[in-house]
């Protein structure tokens, strides 16, 4: 259960260190890739729409210098075509493209006429060119076919003369505009130069007066003089107004070359969103294992401590059960060793009567044997049942201050005889600094009795294997504690065992050797002095047991 | 030994095989024996006849050992020896006992020969302090 709980905070927490750093990059990316869009189109359209201003001024320029060409050719006009065959070629000499001359009158009657066909005694197809140059001294026009059977278009000027306006038209090649807008051009970028009707004029494709108005399609009419982007054909328009003619210039670019100038940046966020997510899934991976690592570390310090919570409080369960059950047991073995003393003094005044017979004396001898055997096991259970009172006991002590340099000597003296007898060295390392503890010294002698009669009992059961040694240190540990360690180089405790050790009534001695109480009595008393006592132990090398107490500060009194 | 065939001794605990097994002991070897199986009982045995030591055991059913001793000390004063015989070991409660009026304190088990021996002891003390109070009495 625990697990899987935590496999879920795990991913969790996987998910949410993945999920969070996008969330404000997808909102900047987003954000940022908005405005850099329309930036993008923005300044492509300022371009279109300043090419297109570029355009109109150098078409505008050409045509005002054509006409202003025919107003310096105005001398040369006289009746006949003699005199236009004059102006054709001066005329010619610098414009090539021009095709014909002619000179009509105000009805559109040709008066003079120089270029491929004779028109002489007839008239020009009156247009809109009459009209205009009549009226405003000038007009530029463009025409499909017209009489010569070829696409060109038209320049006319009114000429003032003594008998009335006359107007002189010269028709010109389109492919001039073309050429001109092809030599200009600009990459990825279409100039169309388109009639009043919509018909394109040139442009910078090649093309030469063509009725195909898909190209400036969107352009017309509603939306002559504006940038904008076609949504539907991703293409963006720019186009203008010229002067002469009213023609309309349009430029268009594709949006091919308008994502063209946006796939670097693309390129580049998009390296940069890879590359920051592989780190931010790099360091999502760290950190959610480092967490892991954590969690687990947690959850194992509060196993242990629940382990040791769950061990205390059975040690003292078990301590308050035996008491329980000591003082009920007392009881019953007062009565039995009532009943021995009973028992022995019966015996006693039976031998007396007995007299000589050796049978009866003999068979006496047999039962006070046993019931002295009785005697021994009930004082046994006695010893038993004192220790276990002693263990539980609360009773009043006096707590003094007690220096260990000169408490712990006096404790080993009661120990010195039976280390003698057992052949075992002892080394006493006493730390010089004052060590002073505020215990009942007839406790802390208890506790420090029974862990050497632990430690010489360890030696012994070596069995002489190697020369006995108990080593016996105090020394302070950390700031306020005082650590008094008892080790020997005897059996150990195998590793089953050592979780058993503070438990009444385990012991690895022979039945009746120990009580299996001397520990845990030894536990209690040190956990009631606010202190602890644990150990380690290597079966086959020796145990050290040690007593950690709370340290009086040494100058305290 | 032969002093104590003229003490009397009362046994108070409600534990009656035992007071059974020290009775037949304690009669066989000539003692004046008295029992009680509760705190009561002892009481009324206690304020009706003479007694020289109260044996008391302190964890009884009713009246414990020592609100019993308490009464006791209060009807006769210190004309009387208190063993206090208990399977608690615990120091409050001999404490509590040793205040209360109790002249000793056993731990069951204990053998039978030492309770005679502290009866014996309390018994002389007890002879030498009424002999004491005898002769201020007479002066």
């Amino acid at each position: 259960m625990r697990q899987y709980t935590r496999q879920t905070i795990k991913r969790n927490f996987f998910v949410a260190l993945l999920v969070a750093p996008f969330v404000p990059v997808v909102l900047a990316l987003g954000t940022g890739g908005y405005l850099f869009w329309s930036h993008v189109q923005q300044s492509t359209l300022s371009r279109l729409s300043l090419l297109t201003t570029q355009y109109v001024t150098i078409l505008d320029r050409y045509l005002d210098d054509f006409l202003g060409d025919l107003t310096l050719v105005q001398g040369q006009v006289g009746p006949g075509d003699a005199s236009l065959r004059n102006v054709l070629d001066s005329l010619h000499d610098k414009r090539g493209e021009v095709v014909d001359v002619a000179l009509v009158d105000q009805e559109g009657e040709v008066l003079a006429y120089a270029g491929p066909r004779v028109y002489k005694g007839g008239h020009i197809l009156p247009g809109r060119w009459l009209e205009e140059s009549l009226e405003n001294g000038s007009s530029v026009s463009g025409v499909m076919a017209g009489q010569m059977g070829l696409p060109h278009f038209v320049l006319a000027r009114r000429l003032e003369s003594g008998g009335g306006a006359t107007v002189l038209r010269v028709s010109v090649a389109p492919e001039v505009l073309t050429r001109m807008l092809m030599a200009s051009r600009v990459s990825g970028v279409d100039v169309l130069l388109v009639g009043r009707d919509g018909d394109i004029m040139a442009g910078s494709g090649g093309q030469i007066l063509t009725r195909d108005r898909d190209l400036a399609g969107p352009v017309f009419p509603e939306r002559v003089g504006s940038a904008f982007l076609d949504q539907d054909s991703g293409v963006s328009y720019a186009s203008g107004v010229m002067r002469n003619g009213g023609w309309v210039v349009v430029t268009r670019e594709l949006a091919p070359t308008l994502f063209g100038a946006t796939r670097s940046a693309v390129l580049f966020v998009g390296l940069s969103v890879l590359f920051g997510g592989i780190v931010v899934f790099l360091s999502s991976l760290y950190l959610t294992a480092y967490v892991e690592k954590m969690l687990l570390m947690r959850d194992e310090e509060r196993e242990k401590l629940r382990e040791q919570l769950y061990r205390a409080g059975r040690l003292a369960e078990l301590g308050e059960m035996a008491a329980g059950f000591a003082h009920e047991i007392n009881n019953p073995l007062q009565i039995m060793k009532s009943e021995q003393a009973y028992i022995d003094m019966l015996l006693q005044e039976f031998r007396t009567r007995a007299g000589d017979d050796r049978d009866a004396l003999k068979d006496v001898d047999e039962i006070m044997a046993s019931v002295g055997q009785i005697k021994q096991q009930v004082d046994r259970c006695a010893r038993i049942t004192h220790s276990i009172l002693s263990f539980g006991r609360a009773g009043n002590t006096e707590e003094q201050n007690i220096d260990l340099a000169r408490f712990v000597p006096e404790v080993l003296t009661m120990v010195q005889k039976k280390l003698q007898l057992n052949n075992i060295a002892l080394k006493l390392n006493i730390s010089p600094s004052r060590l002073i503890v505020h215990v009942d010294p007839g406790r802390l002698q208890q506790v420090l009795l029974n862990l050497l009669n632990n430690a010489i009992y360890a030696i012994g059961e070596t069995g002489g294997a190697r020369p006995g040694e108990i080593v016996l240190s105090c020394a302070p540990e950390g700031e306020d504690k005082v650590r008094i360690a008892i080790a020997d180089n005897g059996v150990g405790i195998g590793h089953e065992q050592q979780s058993l050790i503070f438990t009444p009534f385990f012991t690895t001695k022979p039945a009746g050797s120990g009580t299996g109480l001397g520990l845990s009595v030894c536990h209690g008393i040190v956990t009631s002095m606010k202190g602890v006592l644990d150990f380690e132990s290597v079966k086959g090398q020796g145990s050290t047991f040690f007593v950690l107490l709370p340290r009086v500060p040494s100058q305290a009194p | 030994m032969s002093s104590l065939e003229d003490c009397k001794l009362l046994f108070v605990d409600d534990e009656e095989q035992f007071l059974a097994t020290i009775t037949k002991f304690l009669r066989r070897r000539k003692l004046d024996v008295a029992t009680a199986h509760s705190g009561r009982d002892g009481l009324d045995w206690f304020a009706a006849n003479p007694v020289d030591i109260v044996i008391l055991d302190i964890r009884m059913p009713g009246l414990d050992g020592v609100e019993v001793l308490r009464e006791m000390r209060r009807l006769k004063g210190d004309d009387f020896g208190v063993i206090i015989l208990s399977g608690h070991a615990h120091t409050d409660i001999a404490l509590d006992a040793m205040r209360g009026g109790a002249n000793d304190f056993l731990l069951k088990p204990c053998s039978v020969d030492e309770l005679l021996e502290r009866i014996d002891m309390l018994y002389d003390r007890l002879l030498a302090l009424r002999f004491a109070k005898a002769q201020v009495g007479k002066t």
